[in-house]
């Protein structure tokens, strides 16, 4: 008895010393030499990483913007190809700053206004039709962004002259272009502000692990990111993987008006995931990302380190991409396995990102916060 | 027969002893307070929507599949059905209707959907299925005031070690279930999970070392093996308590745990003799004038109930020991066994369906049925990976398929083991059922947890 209780003691001394410990708080000291730095890398990722990857999108959208309000003074094929050009680099940014679906960008809906698809062609006409629209509500989540720009500067006419000639004739095409790239230039740089103006520093400052850290949330948001808008958006959907049939679906790729650009934006999306994940900044900076974290807390996979292996099967997915010969919208009929394989690559990334990096880092996979056991 | 019934004669005989019923009191006021709490809590944070109104499917009990969600408004109506019920409780106000109506109304909640299951709904359950056997009303209460029933100084005993012995035995299940080879060798999942601190000041390097979980896992077993025992000794007792509250704040600060340290803290109290409870009663400004019958004894075939419940109690946890394998892997036996802060485990899973002539599967988007929280769950325990393909099975017949097979790539981690495939993703598992016989397509955990 005597011996027992002896060790009882010990244990309500630890819990009581632990918790009175733990209470205080509010002193900023370093910690061990031994741990690691996440404020560090959240550091590393808004400065070196998101900032830019905004600031890039915010200069792209504005440039969008100037160029198609330059059509009314000047509606020319040359003034038209230099609109379709920046469209082409606006939609390029946006694969290094979608990824990061969290904070002022979910709260702004970035995703649902920049770049979903496929844009339904009747609605955009339908709200041209009656010139009475608000491209901010969620009806109209079908006919807005870069891929009802897509529609209106690739799908009308191919022609650069001929789309000239179009625009002139019909003003109102003309000014719902004008409406989409405003709206996206407005949302773009409320997310870069929001991000200057005090987001960054409680991102960098929210260094815990649980649902409302930043790493739980970019993490979170990310793979969801992933798993929606790269995975399933960009391969899996229109390679067939996910209908009953089997069946290829060539209209639903990203920029299918265009009919150019899906190959690239795959292969650009994986590279501006793997940056977050890196803690790359565009120029090639290697900073300190999620990698450097797994390297630290010393995961592995099959004897290799995770981290490694992670960024090897995203490397793999980007390299199947590029061999494929043509476009997405050509590829996904006539090399459809080719596709699929990609899409089969992905899913396991997700694997290793869901299951095996969550897990070691103790992040709790859930959109929805409740009480565990 | 001549044996059982001598025992169950002393059992009556110790149980006729008679004592305060201050205790009972105290932990019906206790027990209300914090069951309403923990509702509008519930209620705040978004969670009757989220949880029993937002998802498409519902992942039900076997034997109960006939509960279903009443939709909205009926899951707000039930809620507040609760919410009143714990407040009726904790005032003694028609408190045995309450008791049996709080029962009811939380139980069904907690049978609509495994996906939400905590060991400590089911203590909430038990518990409130004790209570509505319990005469927690007969003092301070707004029955007795209005008349309702008649007050009473005095009670059986066997009404508050009921109560004891169930709350030792969640304790004390709890802490066998961690003398294992993961919890205390390899101090697992404490290990992944108290990293996540490491950014906290002062005490951050603490949390960073390889030592700290040990530490805290260790001393954990032991509390939840030996607390019961201190907590019934009059001579540890007010340490033990002291325990008690740091042992429980330490863990609601660390994990996301809700109400249930609280519920600890506030139900053990009932381990404190009567004399305290009397104590605190007058404290309260109790007016003891009409405090003078006594309680007669429950019948005796209530003790025969008593004893089927003790003893189910004391057996159901063991059940995973009938099945083959790592119980924290294949999860046969893992609810309603105590089994808490065990794992850290986590799966994804792709589920394809195939249509009898297409060379093809469909790759199933789990999004467009299921939440991201049931899809977590679901990854990880074959009984709902089960559900939900005979749901998908039937979801695509519907959409055309002919006989549609469904078979599914499951990976999971337990306790930072590497990702493995989870369930032989070659069977159709909508032609498998969920039943009490080993799920043998559950492939083999490849590693060993040696113990309880």
């Amino acid at each position: 008895m005597k011996l027992k209780s002896g060790i009882f003691k010990h244990i309500g001394i630890i819990a009581v010393v632990l918790f009175l410990v733990s209470c205080k708080g509010d002193d900023d000291a370093g910690g061990g030499s031994d741990s690691f730095d996440r404020k560090a890398m959240l550091a590393n990722l808004a400065d070196n990483v998101i900032l830019p990857a905004y600031d890039s999108l915010t200069v792209a959208t504005n440039q969008l913007h100037e160029s198609t309000e330059f059509l009314i003074q000047s509606t020319t094929a040359e003034n038209i190809e230099q609109v379709r050009t920046v469209w082409k680099t606006t939609l390029t940014q946006w694969q290094y700053a979608g990824v990061y679906d969290l904070g002022p960008a979910s709260d702004n809906g970035l995703v649902s206004f920049f770049n979903l698809y496929p844009v339904s062609t009747i609605h955009i006409e339908e709200n041209i039709a009656s010139g009475n629209y608000n491209l901010e509500s969620a009806a109209n989540i079908n006919a807005v962004g870069l891929e009802a720009i897509d529609y209106l500067l690739f799908g009308l006419e191919t022609d650069a002259e001929m789309l000239a000639t179009f625009f002139t004739e019909n003003p109102d095409h003309l000014t719902y272009l004008i409406d989409n790239t405003n709206l996206l230039k407005t949302k773009a740089q409320t997310t870069l502000s929001a991000w200057q103006d005090g987001y960054a520093t409680t991102f960098k400052n929210a260094s815990g692990t649980d649902i409302g850290s930043a790493l739980g949330q970019l993490v979170n948001s990310s793979i969801q990111y992933l798993e929606i808008h790269i995975r399933d958006a960009k391969i899996g959907i229109p390679s067939g993987a996910r209908s009953s049939s089997g069946l290829p679906l060539p209209l639903q790729v990203e920029g299918y008006y265009n009919g150019s650009v899906s190959k690239e934006m795959l292969i650009k999306g994986m590279d501006g995931w793997k940056n977050m994940f890196n803690g790359n900044s565009r120029n090639g900076d290697q900073g300190t990302g999620l990698d450097d974290y797994l390297k630290f807390l010393g995961t592995s996979f099959d004897g290799n380190p995770l981290h490694e292996e992670i960024n090897g099967r995203l490397t793999m997915a980007a390299n199947q991409t590029e061999e494929l010969a043509t476009d997405l919208k050509t590829a996904v009929v006539n090399q459809q396995e080719e596709c699929l394989s990609i899409f089969d690559e992905l899913q396991r990334t997700i694997v290793l990102l869901k299951v095996d990096m969550t897990s070691a880092m103790g992040i709790q996979i859930t959109y929805v916060d409740n009480d565990g056991d | 027969m001549m044996a059982i019934k001598n025992k169950l004669a002393s059992i009556s005989l110790f149980a006729d002893k008679v004592e305060s019923t201050a205790p009972l009191a105290v932990f019906r006021i206790v027990f209300g307070i914090m069951m309403f709490a923990s509702i509008v809590r519930f209620w705040a944070k978004g969670w009757i929507y989220d949880l029993y109104i937002a998802p498409k499917y519902f992942f039900t009990y076997p034997y109960f599949e006939w509960v279903k969600p009443l939709g909205d408004p009926g899951m707000y109506i039930i809620f507040g059905l609760c919410g009143i019920f714990a407040l009726a409780i904790a005032f003694g106000f028609f408190y045995r209707f309450a008791a049996a109506g709080f029962f009811l109304t939380f139980t069904y909640i907690e049978l609509l959907d495994k996906t939400n299951y905590l060991n400590h709904y089911y203590f909430v359950s038990l518990a409130a299925l004790l209570l509505i056997f319990i005469p927690a009303n007969r003092r301070f209460s707004l029955d007795v005031r209005f008349g309702r029933v008649k007050a009473a100084s005095l009670a059986p005993q066997i009404y508050r070690r009921i109560v004891m012995l169930q709350l030792g035995m969640v304790y004390f299940f709890a802490g066998l279930a961690k003398l294992n080879s993961d919890w205390l060798l390899h101090a697992q999942p404490l290990k992944i999970w108290l990293k996540a601190y490491g950014h906290w000041p002062v005490v951050g390097s603490l949390f960073d070392s390889n030592w700290l979980p040990y530490v805290f896992s260790w001393s954990g077993a032991i509390y939840d093996l030996t607390i019961p025992f201190f907590l019934l000794a009059n001579r540890t007792r007010p340490f033990a308590y002291f325990a008690v509250i740091g042992f429980h704040m330490v863990t609601a600060m660390l994990f996301p745990i809700g109400m249930f340290p609280y519920i600890m803290i506030g139900a053990t109290l009932i381990f404190f003799p009567p004399k305290f409870h009397d104590r605190l009663l007058s404290f309260l400004r109790e007016k003891k004038s009409q405090l003078s019958a006594v309680l007669k004894s429950p019948p005796k075939v209530a003790y025969s109930f008593i004893v089927l419940f003790v003893v189910f109690q004391i057996l159901f946890p063991f059940r995973h020991l009938l099945y083959p394998g790592e119980v924290s892997w294949h999860e046969q036996g893992y609810r309603f066994s105590w089994r808490v802060m065990l794992m850290e485990k986590a799966g994804t899973a792709f589920f394809h369906v195939k249509d009898e002539g297409s060379p093809r599967a469909l790759a199933v988007n789990n999004r467009l049925f299921l939440t991201p929280t049931q899809e977590k769950m679901m990854a990880t325990q074959p009984d709902m990976l089960v559900q939900y393909a005979h749901f998908l099975r039937e979801y695509y017949e519907k959409e055309g398929m002919r006989n549609p097979e469904v078979t599914a790539d499951v990976y999971v981690t337990l306790n930072g083991r590497q990702s493995k495939l989870f369930i032989d993703n070659t069977v159709d598992l909508s032609g498998e059922s969920d039943t009490w016989k080993p799920k043998t397509w559950v492939l083999p955990f490849d590693d060993e947890i040696s113990g309880i």
